[in-house]
């Protein structure tokens, strides 16, 4: 290839990779809180929601070059997320946390949320967490508010099932929360 | 599908729960703490295979029956160990409320430990003494008067050693009793403030 061809070349794909690392920048923004919550709703132990959100994150990298709009992109990043989390949850080794793995973004407490309602939120997040995984995956999508149609896009199952799912979860979820009252 | 139910739990789910770092960091400390009490384990294990060897190589009744003793100690330790840890290895959620709990339920796991190992320290070297005394009377190992003493001199040093741990562990509960009052007021507090 002679050298003005190939500079041509190498500067399109910078161009298209520049393309590339703005959109993947610009979906974490709009979608990383929701995808940390997903991340979370997985595992208890901090580190492992930051080593699943950095695998997630990662996954959608690798994958928006393929993405060619058959779905809508949050769509495609909730299905590429739920997917490495049942991969996480395949290889999830015992939880292991040190001193060195605590980062938290803003240490102080936040004055306006009360601790009645964090135990209240910590109550939902635990009941979640021991919904059974097709329950906990329906009612989290649900709680981003995704539709039907969406959720059994990521899923890969029927809108009805999606519904059934969806009812299933509550019902337990209701049950879950009273118990820990 | 935007009922009342879903909508509380939809603003739950999506808030941001913010826990103070040094809560985070004494539980994750803690953790180490109970994932190195665990690799301590070590110690009594090497203890019961000498115990083992012991009884192996003198095929002498006493030594089997401290080899025997020794596991039973140690088979009851690591039970107890495993009972009294299940469910206290991470919080619940990544909330504050979730982190003073547990903190709260370790304290209390904490206090059963030091009253479980006080109890079984004292039977142990009761038990060790007496099988000990046994072997060597069995071996002829107290013939003399000079025989006694040294083995009376070993025995006190191992009863100061074990008070030395004895009075370790009252000031161990005694530190974890204070902890505990002060989380339960803090959470009686945070609780009250939530309600203001």
């Amino acid at each position: 290839m002679r050298p003005a061809a190939e500079g041509r070349q190498i500067f399109a794909q910078n161009k298209t990779r520049a393309a590339l690392e703005e959109r993947f920048h610009q979906l974490l923004s709009a979608n990383g809180p929701a995808l940390l919550r997903l991340a979370s709703s997985y595992t208890n132990s901090r580190s492992d929601r930051d080593d699943l959100f950095q695998d997630i994150a990662l996954a959608i990298w690798q994958a928006l070059p393929r993405f060619r709009g058959e779905s809508s992109e949050r769509t495609f990043i909730f299905r590429i997320a739920h997917n490495r989390a049942i991969t996480f949850l395949a290889q999830r080794r015992p939880v292991t946390a040190s001193d060195e793995d605590i980062e938290v973004p803003d240490p102080r407490p936040n004055p306006e949320r009360g601790f009645a309602t964090e135990q209240q939120e910590a109550r939902l997040f635990e009941a979640i967490h021991n919904l059974p995984i097709d329950y906990r995956q329906v009612i989290t999508l649900t709680l981003e508010d995704m539709s039907y149609t969406e959720i059994a896009e990521i899923l890969g199952i029927s809108e009805s099932n999606v519904g059934v799912r969806l009812n299933r979860a509550r019902q337990m979820l209701r049950q879950l929360l009273e118990v820990q009252k | 599908m935007t009922d009342d139910e879903l909508e509380v739990w939809r603003r739950q789910w999506r808030s941001q729960p913010q826990v103070p770092l040094e809560l985070i960091r004494k539980v994750e400390r803690e953790t180490v703490n109970m994932r190195l009490s665990w690799i301590s384990q070590i110690l009594p294990a090497l203890i019961g295979a000498a115990t083992i060897v012991g009884a192996v190589i003198t095929q002498n009744i006493s030594w089997i029956l401290l080899a025997g003793g020794t596991w039973v100690f140690i088979l009851i330790g690591w039970y107890f160990l495993v009972q009294n840890y299940k469910g206290v290895w991470e919080p619940s959620a990544a909330t504050t409320a979730a982190y003073v709990e547990l903190s709260i339920e370790r304290c209390r796991r904490t206090l059963n430990d030091i009253r479980f190992s006080i109890v079984m320290m004292w039977l142990l070297t009761a038990f060790v003494f007496i099988a000990d005394y046994q072997i060597l009377k069995g071996t002829g190992g107290l013939t003399t008067t000079s025989d006694f003493l040294i083995v009376a001199a070993a025995f006190a040093f191992a009863t100061v050693i074990v008070s030395i741990v004895f009075i370790y562990q009252i000031r161990k509960r005694r530190r974890t009793k204070t902890e505990l009052e002060y989380l339960l007021n803090l959470r009686a507090k945070l609780e009250t403030d939530s309600k203001m």
